[in-house]
């Protein structure tokens, strides 16, 4: 699995949406992505790419793009 | 005792709490506008919308009472981010119900709003003692305040409308209870997250 399939995959599944979308979402597009669910996509990825986020990386995390430019600072590659 | 200052905006970290009595009139709609959003009210006793003249009028109201007290909590740039109130006060045994509501901007606004109206609670306003109920469906805010210490003891239940609503209720959370939980950062949250979420 490429690290894009494995973010996609977690974020579909933290935040209840679909591949088809996920491009242009934003934090509170979507029921699930409140603030609660937010933690809950932060720690599923965490886990997947084996990362522990700075506290300025999660509060940036504002879009699923923003998620893969951080992303990218922990050698993910997409 | 516990005195609460109606006419005085409370400084508190990055934050102001603006009392109710004092606000503009465009302050006052934006707090309805939020209040009648489907995603707020749905959690509230009051699940109806209510209307400006009713809005205006308990705000009015607010300047004769003793026992409760509702404030617009403003972040440091001077934009509103929730309410939290005060109700139901028993100055004798120093303890009240709380209630809040929000509309923050990001996910750091949601974490230190929790995280601030606790702190102008016990420590700004200086009780001893919270009465806390929560809706029992409302999993965000049972997953916050359990993640802040607040240990559910016992259900009611009030009907609204045609339906029943069941509600978790926590009888005592102490100044003590919060202090053990007040430095929490946001990696503890994310690592109660890890643990509790279903």
């Amino acid at each position: 699995m490429t690290d894009l399939e494995k973010y996609n995959t977690v974020f579909c599944e933290s935040i209840n949406v679909t591949e088809g979308q996920l491009a242009g979402l934003k934090y509170q597009g979507t029921e699930l992505w409140d603030s609660v669910g937010h933690m809950t996509l932060i720690a599923a990825l965490e886990d997947a790419f084996d990362i522990m986020f700075d506290t300025d990386d999660i509060i940036d995390f504002s879009s699923y793009e923003k998620g893969l430019e951080i992303l990218k600072k922990y050698n993910a590659e997409f | 005792m516990i005195a609460i200052e109606k006419y005085k905006t409370y400084e508190c970290h990055d934050y102001h709490f603006k009392n109710f009595i004092q606000l503009t009139r465009e302050e006052k709609i934006v707090v309805l506008n939020w209040r009648n959003s489907p995603d707020v009210r749905k959690w509230m006793y009051n699940r109806d919308e209510i209307d400006l003249e009713s809005h205006l009028n308990f705000i009015k109201g607010l300047k004769e009472r003793d026992d409760k007290y509702y404030w617009l909590v403003f972040d440091n740039m001077n934009q509103p981010i929730g309410v939290f109130n005060v109700v139901n006060i028993d100055k004798e045994n120093d303890i009240a119900e709380t209630g809040t509501y929000a509309k923050p901007k990001n996910f750091l606004d949601s974490f230190n709003f929790a995280k601030e109206y606790l702190y102008f609670y016990f420590e700004v306003l200086g009780f001893t003692n919270m009465y806390s109920v929560s809706d029992a469906q409302n999993e965000n805010i049972l997953m916050y305040t359990r993640f802040w210490g607040i240990e559910y003891n016992r259900t009611i239940t009030e009907k609204n409308n045609d339906e029943v609503i069941t509600y978790n209720v926590c009888d005592r959370y102490t100044r003590e209870d919060y202090k053990k939980n007040a430095n929490q950062t946001i990696r503890d949250f994310i690592k109660y997250i890890r643990t509790n979420k279903s």
